[in-house]
């Protein structure tokens, strides 16, 4: 058993200080409506947490942010000074909103939306500083209570959400950590490319520099100009992004992003030519980091041009892997409720070195632009609806920064015969957009007369890639053939041409016919490789009518190259084909072709 | 005859997205890109823009606010990549 963290009281309480590095009149946030001060933080932290109902057991204060990181902020501590703890909803979707606002333990809504909900933060800090109110600044260092201060809500992707409650000690002493691990202290100017309601963007945008005396965006820009703007008119040192948005940024000229010393990327694997793209045009690294709601964060590992290094847990924080491969992972941001040491779904590989390589997940769960979806609540969410007999949902690597992307095959009640597709797939796409963020909804969905199933109700990977014309790796399903040069040879009473040909490893045909022993079917050799030459050498011919003497007497695999021969001697449409590899003849035989082209 | 640029956007679009199940003709000139209308997100937002600044060398607008604007349908795209590319 690892040993657990144990910190002295006094380092305990610094850990866990809000504000308490800035001085008064420090920059708090910049950008936005206006550059904010420490004293500015405080005071509008005091008219918030004066506006609240008072705290009751449990109570919390719902915070809705997606424009104003300061109003994020001086919610969150108006919030914990009256007492509440603060939730964090799964998404800003309304009905997501409107779901936990509808629980006991929420005493109010805390936001930035025009959601016209009470309380519109923006508007309150407007009307107090207009109106000259005089509410008594809170004092720093802001020292939130022991105990459980948040609860983060994660969803998957159907109604149902997790509550993940956050203790100080998890959340504060996670942002700490992260202080001391990258050194970032008063003079980080961090711009947040990602929203403050997620839980890597609230830790790494708001807690990180609240705790260690830093600065953060107002703003949340999204595209790449707007970032480059961002931290050019700021001048800000830190950015705080997502694999997607890295990718665009790369796009950026070289000197856009001057003035930033350290990058950000978590939420999902960020590409190695995403990683090199960017660390060349801008000489400058990418610390990615790995973590998740329930276990917070695990470990970083800083991306160059060069492929992916292996992954280095942060101080404190113990990994293993289990004798299934998973990631065992214990520390002192792992929530509260859960085993420890705890066991993920990450499957993983370890180094000698305590280093460790992540190899994906092991259950139903993938991160698609760094949201989690839950495949199996997908598939039954599709199932429920009416027109839908069967469903099977898999998730593919994607481009980008995208991290996965949704595929789904259906097989529509009545069949796939009686039913127009395309109408099928749009009411599909319409009904899981009600529930579901258009990130998780998939994006290919093709119909099917049959989900191909084992016994034990299991779909198999490969069988389902197949049915989207995709290799097990992911790859489109290769059809074609590596065609060399035709030799045509012609005398008075023959006429011939001689074709190689490569089968690719990786050739469609091969799959499906006998496992573990691929060869290319007789068939096969006929409608690909034998009729294409026969329609190149003799295009005046028209369709086959008989076939005789078809013999196939050597194995054709994969990566083979044959010699594809067809040969018309002057009996009318008669067409002698053989295919060789080297010396073994693998296929010989007859075609009777129709005299008269048809076009 | 050349394709209109609001079909070569369309086009666009459904390849840069791999939209593979949507056929560029069905999507509406002026209808919401974004959300309601054809289900894009903001990751999208950023694979689009990227495309279009690869096929077209127009870049996005450093105020977000405005790229909203630009992106939310093929009609808006295709005034800002001609007002870009007129302009140049």
């Amino acid at each position: 058993m690892p040993p657990v963290i144990v910190r002295t009281p006094d380092q305990e309480d610094a850990a866990f200080e809000l504000l308490g590095k800035h001085r008064p009149d420090s920059i708090v946030a910049f950008g936005g409506a206006g550059d904010r001060t420490a004293t500015d933080l405080l005071i509008d932290a005091a008219r918030i947490s004066r506006a609240l109902p008072p705290a009751f057991e449990n109570s919390q204060a719902l915070l809705v942010f997606d424009q104003d990181r300061y109003a994020m902020a001086a919610a969150l501590l108006g919030a914990l000074e009256r007492g509440h703890a603060v939730a964090l909803p799964p998404s800003g979707r309304r009905d997501a909103v409107l779901a936990l606002n509808d629980r006991p333990e929420t005493a109010i809504v805390l936001h930035d939306t025009d959601a016209g909900l009470p309380i519109s933060v923006v508007d309150l800090i407007d009307r107090a500083s207009q109106e000259g109110d005089d509410t008594p600044s809170l004092t720093a260092p802001i020292v939130p209570r022991a105990g459980i201060i948040m609860t983060v809500f994660t969803s998957g992707t159907t109604g149902a959400t997790t509550a993940w409650h956050k203790t100080r000690a998890e959340l504060l002493g996670e942002a700490h950590a992260l202080g001391e691990t990258f050194q970032i202290d008063a003079g980080a100017k961090i711009v947040g490319a990602v929203a403050p309601g997620h839980i890597y963007g609230l830790l790494f945008t708001i807690l990180l520099p609240l705790t260690r005396g830093g600065a953060f965006s107002r703003d949340t820009p999204l595209h790449s100009e707007a970032v480059a703007q961002c931290v050019r008119e700021s001048g800000a040192n830190t950015l705080v992004t997502v694999p997607v948005q890295l990718r665009s940024l790369a796009s950026l000229p070289a000197g856009s992003l001057s003035g930033l010393e350290r990058v950000f990327s978590s939420t999902g694997p960020l590409p190695d030519a995403v990683a090199r793209s960017f660390s060349e045009r801008f000489e400058l690294p990418v610390t990615e980091i790995l973590g998740s709601t329930e276990t917070g964060g695990i470990a970083s590992r800083v991306r160059h041009a060069g492929e992916a290094q292996s992954w280095l847990p942060f101080a404190g924080v113990h990994v293993a892997m289990t004798s299934e491969g998973r990631l065992e992972v214990d520390s002192p941001f792992v929530h509260a409720d859960l085993p420890r040491p705890f066991e993920t779904a990450d499957l993983i590989e370890m180094n000698d070195d305590g280093s460790f390589r992540h190899l994906g997940r092991s259950d139903g769960i993938v991160k698609i632009g760094g949201r989690r979806v839950s495949i199996p609540e997908v598939e039954d969410y599709i199932r429920q609806e009416a027109d839908v007999e069967d469903v099977a949902v898999i998730a593919i690597a994607a481009e980008g920064g995208r991290g996965h992307q949704l595929l789904a095959a259906v097989v529509p009640v009545g069949g796939i015969e009686n039913r127009p597709q395309q109408d099928l797939a749009v009411l599909l796409k319409r009904a899981l957009r009600k529930k579901f963020e258009p990130t998780c909804i998939p994006r290919r969905i093709v119909f099917v007369e049959v989900i191909p199933r084992e016994p034990n109700g299991k779909t198999p990977r490969d069988r389902l890639l197949r049915l989207f014309d995709l290799q097990p790796s992911g790859k489109p399903v290769n059809w074609t053939l590596e065609w060399g040069k035709p030799k045509v040879e012609r005398d008075d009473e023959r006429e011939s041409l001689e074709n190689s040909v490569r089968v690719p490893e990786d050739y469609a045909w091969f799959d499906g016919h006998f496992e573990h022993f691929p060869l290319l079917a007789g068939a096969v050799q006929l409608k690909e490789l034998i009729l294409p030459t026969v329609a190149r050498a003799f295009p005046e011919l028209g369709f086959v009518q008989s076939m005789s003497r078809i013999k196939f007497s050597g194995r054709i695999v994969p990566g083979d190259t044959v010699i594809v021969r067809v040969e018309r001697n002057q009996k009318p449409g008669c067409v002698r084909f053989e295919i060789r590899k080297q010396s073994e003849i693998c296929a010989t035989g007859v075609l009777t072709l129709a005299e008269d082209s048809v076009e | 005859m050349h394709e209109s640029l609001e079909d070569q956007l369309k086009d666009l679009i459904v390849e840069s997205l791999a939209l593979e199940d949507v056929d560029p003709s069905e999507i509406n000139t002026d209808d919401a890109l974004f959300v309601d209308g054809l289900g894009l997100d903001s990751i999208d937002a950023l694979e689009l823009a990227l495309a279009i600044q690869e096929k077209f060398g127009v870049v996005t607008s450093p105020d977000d606010e405005r790229n909203r604007e630009l992106f939310y349908s093929v009609k808006t795209l295709a005034e800002f990549v001609r007002s870009k590319t007129d302009a140049g």
